[in-house]
């Protein structure tokens, strides 16, 4: 505080414009509006999106392990059971190395999309009701 | 000037709608009065307040507890207005940038002291607004802000978004600009 503030705190003051207020606050109620459709348009989306990745995914991964050696080793499990059981270990390990592991690791990438889709839906759903803001100030 | 409690503001910024109205409503006629030195537009003024109240409610997760929050949101609206100005008068903006780099380097002794002798030899305070308007927006915003909003000239170096050297010998410059516009008005006669 130096001698020099008095003078500028008698400055004439400036009147904020009646209007501004209820502007501002109208103003902001349309953003959130806009934020939360944003919101929810993402989360649908998301979801659709995600259910069309899980096909893809579910039928490349399908596919993948049809055509793996998985099941000519599986049925040896029916067909030849006591050697199975007298190499067990070899056998779990070999059955787990025919298994097309990238294939079926694709189906988790659409499973995490919907469950980040949907928590985002629920928080969307959760949130706050528009109109919020301006009904504050009437 | 009416500056929001640490608690409104935390209030405000956890998604308290009455709080945040509350917040608004107590810091509207300050940011507007910041604003309006900047523009000297009053219908311009009022669309950037808006502009500044949105991006205050976007980014309130980036805002910092610690940090003031008079001085972010004025960081804020400077860059909304800035933008505004640049858009309406890109011209008359790079113009100004030109002059206050063309300032002379002048370090005045006693200037603040030399102002306050005019002003009260005279009696003339309401000529310290006429006087604030024949300097340049940048000079006057920092005056208006280091003396009538009572902020520091660290605060105002934040808020204007230059170093604290640059804002100090601007401060001096701006001094200087004001002494010589009241000298020079009819009312103080040489």
């Amino acid at each position: 505080m130096t001698k020099l503030n008095p003078f500028f705190h008698s400055l004439p003051e400036v009147v904020c414009p009646e209007g501004l207020l209820p502007a501002t606050l109208l103003r902001l109620e349309q953003a959130r509006r806009a934020e939360h459709t944003y919101r929810h348009q993402r989360a649908v989306y998301g979801l659709l999106l995600s259910s069309v990745l899980w096909l893809v995914a579910l039928t490349v991964s399908g596919t993948a392990l049809i055509q793996s050696e998985f099941w000519t080793l599986f049925g040896l499990l029916f067909s030849d059971f006591a050697m199975v059981a007298a190499v067990s270990g070899d056998f779990l390990v070999g059955l787990l190395e025919t298994l097309p592991v990238i294939p079926l690791a694709l189906i988790l990438a659409p499973i995490g999309l919907a469950l980040w889709s949907a928590a985002s839906w629920l928080a969307t759903r959760a949130g706050e009701s528009p109109g919020r803001l301006a009904s504050v100030h009437v | 000037m009416a500056h929001p409690s640490p608690q409104l503001v935390s209030r405000a910024f956890s998604d308290d709608d009455a709080a945040f109205a509350e917040l608004v409503k107590v810091f509207l006629p300050a940011l507007y009065r910041f604003v309006l030195t900047l523009v000297r537009d009053r219908d311009l003024a009022e669309d950037i307040v808006q502009e500044t109240w949105v991006k205050i409610w976007k980014h309130r997760s980036c805002y910092d507890p610690s940090q003031s929050f008079v001085t972010w949101s004025y960081t804020i609206a400077k860059r909304t207005a800035f933008d505004a100005l640049r858009k309406k008068a890109p011209a008359a903006f790079a113009s100004f940038n030109e002059e206050a780099a063309a300032e002379l380097l002048e370090t005045p002794g006693e200037t603040e002291a030399d102002i306050v002798a005019l002003l009260e030899a005279k009696e003339q305070r309401m000529l310290l607004d006429q006087a604030l308007e024949r300097i340049p927006p940048l000079y006057r915003t920092l005056l208006l802000l280091c003396y009538r909003d009572d902020l520091s000239l660290h605060e105002a170096a934040e808020i204007l978004g230059d170093s604290y050297n640059t804002v100090k010998s601007r401060h001096q410059r701006a001094l200087v600009k004001l002494r010589a516009a009241l000298a020079s008005d009819p009312a103080f006669p040489a």
